[in-house]
């Protein structure tokens, strides 16, 4: 249903640039028309010696002077206003009699119609002079055709280059097709300027000038439509293609446009050569309703094209390119069934008031008329950029994903040995993991910001357009002092600010909803993980910023509406600061647990030190944390108070164990030892996957008194170093027992200096004297307290 | 042979109508200019050995085109093609006054003179007028398009035709504006003392006429005989000699056409081709595989437009079951030439035969003139990029 509208889309954006282009020529027409209703159109332009004439008697301060006063001294103009409405309404409604007058008249004349133009043409345009005219536009249209063939010697291997290349990613698409129609819009240029141009640089006989000139506008106009058109459309080369239309669908559509740009322009083109031929000397009144006539007729003429486009394309694209954009139910067949006839009876209801003359009304239809599909087609190109950048960025990732998998040409390990594969394959598998998720919805967040902003864009169009219409400028009409002005003046900025408030809400809307729905909540038992705590704060972000965003528009909508916002913003000012002070440590909390949750400092379930206080992270609120200490107590901390934490939960612990051997120990066996006990441990099925880096003996750390102390140490996630441990210490234990190595042992020798064996209660007394001694000297170390 | 005759009749003819055209250029200063530069310019070709060269030049193209048209296996040509043919059919038609009218109007005993003449077509016959301008435009495009083709593979092409090229828009360009700047001054004069001009213009018409674009032996015996002739008894004889070549040349035309669709008559067979990087499609077999890729909008390079001069649109065979008819000597010439692997062949001249095909175009289609004589082959950009 988004394309079914295409057509009558493309037909808006053939017709309005052409219209607009062409409106001066069609005013000269009507004008032209009505000629005994407004006979001062008839006189001359002022010459350019005049216009200096009337600037020089301007710029005298005299003069100036003499007409401020004379305008202080006219009556005052209070009532300016409603006289000059009801003026202007008297004005139309005689207007619209007087072009119905004249339509009565050429309708009554109708069949005089050939005679009667002829007769003017003939007078005008001798059968010389017209065969003449004919020559000239053949040999102008071969002049600008020659240029613009040169134009192509040059420039034609660019064209194909462009056309031929396959345009990867949507810029480079874009871009492609925007250098095709910049050289195209060169090229009809050059012809502009060599044909038009070089007929130009002769003089000719008025009447004839017009002839010749309106041929060749015409000619160009039609060319720069199609060229249009070929931009949006590319028949031939769907990698350049705007708009979600297959080859054979946009080669027709294609040439609908050219047709009914054709027959567009060559009807403004023939009534304003008609016109022109009735306003000369010549012109009777009888040549001027015949030219009314013609013109009419023309203008039903370009009407039937366009119907007859609307009824041909809109229900084929309907039928083949039907996408389900409508949510209209049972309704849809009948939508779309009845879009063309809504199409139809628009561009009727435009006819008739062209007709009768009514031109602000008919370019209000038309514009009011046009609004929707040229939504629609706006919405169904940003759509289809869309989807191509998507597509191009998933093929990038592809790409990106197939170079990192392929081992890197340069390197030597072609075959990844275990070890290449343990240090090579985190950070290798990181970023394709990462690339995967965004590839589907990396422009997701700024569809909706684009669509708002388009559609918003062509509603103020839309709205100048109307303006332009109506022969109002909105800014000028803003700057006067009137009641209109204010409005107008008022109504600009109130837009503004909707029109920014709208932007940032939806931008910041669909960032946290995409967050949110990627959020999945943990099964029952589990402990929910950071995600959780967005998922509860996001929402109140949210309406955060609603309520920022309402007042802050609020605001400024209220002061250019003009109301003193002063006293509101002191009062709001003083609350806030009362509110400020009393919830400033809480506001802390909260902003700070947001900033450690972007940090992504801890996560539920993790083992933290923070200051003095250690333990698990159990859960967190908006405000703190709670951490529970392996023996049960539990600590609740406020993010406020969080300065800075340790977490031992993450990546990898290093655990260093040392025992000490007697000096005599065999260093290389135990060194063998280590070794065994280290494949032992990562053969365990229980932890061995924990183990990053297994144990292996560091040699002697140090020397004491009567010992030596060897060290070993292991790497291990996060969780189980623990375990590890134990079981490292144990298997140590009985490997060293079984060949015979035995942990060294403090032990005192006391020397006594006698030959006599002492009786055994004296040896407990000395055993007992070294006791003390040693213990006095040595004070127990604390046991360093862990789970 | 046939290629070589008509370049050079080809050359010729366009040898000749740019120096008429820079003849009719001086129109710009006055007419009196073009008068005063008609010998200098025109002096080649007006005396007996310029006037058989260049009859038997037109005879030989004028044949040629025929022949061209016969071995057509397609109508449906490209736009270069379809303007060249298009052109080569109107300029006849729109010759036949003219041509001669200068050589016929001399056996009645009148030098035609631009004097003479401009008044003619854009006062007393402005349709005379509009004729030459068409005539003017077709056969300036159609001599353009045939030189630029055929020039364009030439090695020097690269040095001068960046040079060339204003000149081919210059050309006609002056020579029209000549045209209608002559013209106005003859209006001009026309509007300033009517009688004068009136008096005068009455043996102009008699003298310009219309004239007759067969060879001037033909009514010579007849225009000797009555020299004396009125003006209307000169105006009606060259109009029936007109509406006689008119009918005869359609009627040759006639059955060319219908000898080529007897040739063709009776060929249902199809062919199937499939583009490596590209579609696939199928066509009536006959035609060559560079015309059906044109009509199924497939590009391939070809600068000399079909004819075996540049070897920019030579295709790898890379498989299928189509008869492949071997290379004829021009084809085997420019193969050899451009150093074409084995496997390759032009397609502008391969004519498989039904089947299935698979080809796999050699060169992007966007190569250029210069590519072909600076870079070497191996560097021309290659088909990786091109849809």
């Amino acid at each position: 249903m988004m394309r079914a509208r295409i057509a009558a889309l493309l037909l808006a954006l053939l017709l309005l640039p052409a219209a607009a282009a062409a409106e001066g020529a069609l005013q000269l027409a009507q004008r032209a028309a009505a000629a005994p209703a407004a006979p001062e159109t008839t006189v001359a332009p002022p010459a350019a010696a005049d216009a200096q004439e009337l600037l020089r008697i301007l710029g005298d301060p005299r003069v100036v002077e003499w007409l401020k006063e004379a305008a202080a001294a006219s009556p005052a103009d209070a009532g300016e206003d409603g006289a000059s409405l009801r003026a202007a309404v008297e004005h139309r409604l005689a207007a619209a009699r007087q072009r119905m007058a004249d339509l009565a008249t050429a309708w009554s004349n109708f069949p005089l119609v050939p005679e009667v133009l002829a007769d003017a043409w003939r007078s005008q345009l001798s059968r010389g002079d017209a065969l003449r005219s004919l020559t000239y536009v053949i040999i102008f249209v071969f002049v600008g055709g020659g240029l613009e063939w040169l134009f192509w010697q040059y420039f034609h291997p660019t064209l194909v280059r462009i056309e031929h290349t396959v345009a990867r990613g949507l810029m480079r698409q874009l871009s492609a097709a925007t250098a095709r129609l910049f050289l195209q819009a060169l090229a009809i240029a050059v012809f502009s300027i060599g044909s038009v141009g070089a007929f130009l640089s002769f003089a000719w006989p008025g009447f004839l000038e017009r002839v010749v000139v309106n041929l060749l506008i015409g000619v160009i106009a039609v060319r720069a439509l199609a060229t249009l058109s070929r931009y949006l459309l590319a028949p031939l080369s769907p990698a350049l293609r705007l708009v979600p239309l297959d080859d054979r669908l946009a080669a027709k559509v294609h040439g609908w446009n050219v047709f009914v740009a054709i027959i567009f322009v060559s009807s403004l083109m023939i009534s304003d050569t008609l016109a022109a031929l009735a306003r000369t000397s010549s012109g009777s009144p009888q040549a001027q309703s015949a030219a009314l006539a013609v013109s009419v007729g023309l203008g039903a003429a370009t009407a039937l094209a366009v119907l007859a486009m609307i009824w041909s394309m809109t229900p084929r694209i309907v039928r083949e390119v039907a996408v389900p954009t409508f949510s209209l139910g049972r309704l849809e067949p009948v939508a779309i069934r009845l879009l063309p006839v809504a199409q139809s009876l628009i561009l009727i209801v435009a006819l008739l008031l062209w007709i009768a003359g009514a031109r602000e009304l008919m370019w209000t239809v038309l514009i009011a008329g046009l609004f929707a599909p040229v939504v629609t087609l706006a919405r169904a190109m940003i759509d289809h950029f869309f989807d191509r950048a998507e597509e191009a960025a998933e093929a990038q990732d592809k790409a990106a994903a197939a170079d990192v998998v392929t081992p890197a040409p340069d390197g030597a390990v072609t075959v990844p040995s275990p070890a290449a594969d343990l240090d090579g394959g985190i950070p290798a598998i990181a970023p394709a993991v990462a690339f995967a998720d965004p590839a589907a919805g990396r422009y997701a967040i700024y569809r909706p910001i684009v669509r708002r902003l388009v559609r918003f864009l062509l509603a103020v169009a839309t709205l100048f357009a109307l303006a332009a219409a109506w022969g109002t400028d909105i800014f000028a009409l803003a700057e006067t002092p009137t009641l209109a002005g204010r409005i107008a003046k008022v109504a600009i900025n109130v837009v503004a600010v909707l029109l920014l408030a709208d932007l940032i809400w939806v931008w910041a809307r669909t960032a946290i909803d995409r967050r949110l729905a990627g959020y999945v909540a943990p099964p029952p038992g589990e402990a929910p993980g950071p995600e959780a705590r967005m998922a509860t704060l996001l929402p109140l972000m949210r309406n955060i910023l609603l309520v920022t965003i309402l007042v802050i528009g609020g605001l400024t909508m209220l002061s250019s509406i003009g109301v003193n916002i002063a006293p509101l913003l002191a009062g709001a000012g003083i609350v806030g600061v009362a509110v400020g002070f009393g919830t400033q440590s809480l506001v802390r909390d909260i902003v700070s647990g947001i900033f450690f949750l972007v940090d992504d400092a801890f996560r539920v379930g993790e083992y933290v030190e923070i200051g003095d206080l250690r333990g698990t992270v159990e859960s967190m609120s908006l405000r703190s944390m709670r951490v529970r200490h392996h023996r049960g107590a539990v600590h609740t901390i406020p993010f406020g108070e969080l300065k800075s934490l340790t977490n031992y939960s993450r990546d990898w612990v290093i655990m260093k164990l040392e025992f000490r051997v007697p000096f005599e120990t065999d260093l290389r066996l135990v060194k063998k030892l280590v070794k065994q006990v280290g494949a032992e441990l990562q053969a365990d099925p229980a932890y061995g996957h924990y183990i990053l880096e297994t144990l292996k003996s560091q040699g002697v750390r140090r020397m004491e008194e009567f010992n030596m102390v060897v060290g070993v140490k292991f790497m291990a996630r996060p969780g189980a170093q623990w375990v590890i441990r134990r079981d490292a210490y144990h298997k140590l234990r009985d490997a060293f027992e079984k060949n015979g190595i035995h942990f060294a042992q403090r032990n005192v020798k006391v020397e006594v200096l006698s030959e006599m064996p002492l009786p055994e209660h004296v040896r407990e007394a000395v055993a007992g004297a070294a006791q003390t001694a040693i213990e006095a000297q040595r004070p127990a170390a604390p046991v360093r307290d862990e789970p | 042979m046939i290629r070589t005759i008509r370049i050079v009749s080809g050359l010729v003819l366009f040898a000749f109508v740019t120096m008429h055209l820079v003849n009719v250029a001086f129109g710009l200063r006055s007419i009196e200019a073009m008068d005063d530069a008609r010998p200098w310019l025109m002096a080649v070709w007006t005396n007996p050995l310029g006037s058989i060269v260049l009859t038997a030049a037109f005879l030989a193209h004028f044949a040629l085109g025929l022949v061209a048209i016969y071995r057509r296996n397609t109508l449906r040509v490209s736009a270069t093609d379809g303007v060249q043919i298009v052109a080569s059919l109107v300029v006849i038609p729109l010759l036949t006054p003219h041509v001669v009218g200068t050589a016929l109007a001399a056996r009645f005993g009148i030098e035609p003179s631009f004097a003479t003449l401009i008044p003619y077509f854009w006062i007393w016959a402005p349709e005379e007028g509009l004729r030459q301008v068409l005539l003017l435009a077709f056969l300036w495009i159609h001599g353009c398009v045939g030189v630029v083709t055929w020039a364009r593979v030439q090695p020097w092409w690269s040095r001068v035709g960046a040079f060339l090229h204003p000149f081919a828009v210059a050309i006609p360009v002056l020579a029209l504006l000549g045209f209608v700047e002559a013209g106005n001054q003859a209006i001009q004069a026309l509007d300033a003392a009517p009688a004068i001009a009136a008096d005068a213009a009455t043996p102009a018409v008699a003298e310009a006429g219309s004239a007759d674009e067969t060879t001037p032996a033909e009514p010579a015996d007849e225009t000797s005989a009555e020299p004396q002739l009125s003006r209307a008894e000169i105006l009606a004889f060259f109009s029936r000699v007109n509406w006689t070549v008119f009918t005869l040349y359609l009627g040759v035309l006639a059955a060319v056409l219908v000898a080529r669709q007897v040739r063709l008559a009776g060929n249902r067979n199809t062919i199937r081709i499939a583009f490596a990087d590209g579609p696939s499609v199928s066509a009536r077999a006959g035609l060559s595989v560079l015309e059906i890729a044109e009509q199924r909008n497939v590009a391939i390079a070809h600068l000399c437009r079909g004819r075996a001069r540049c070897g920019t649109c030579r295709v790898h065979l890379t498989g299928g079951d189509a008869a492949l008819p071997a290379p004829d000597r021009e084809e085997a010439q420019t193969l050899a030439r451009v150093g074409a692997a084995a496997g390759e062949r032009l397609a502008c001249q391969l004519r498989p035969g039904p089947g299935m095909l698979e080809v796999e175009r050699v060169l992007a289609p966007y190569v250029r003139p210069g590519d072909l004589h600076h870079i070497p082959q191996a560097v021309l950009p290659s088909e990786g990029t091109v849809a």
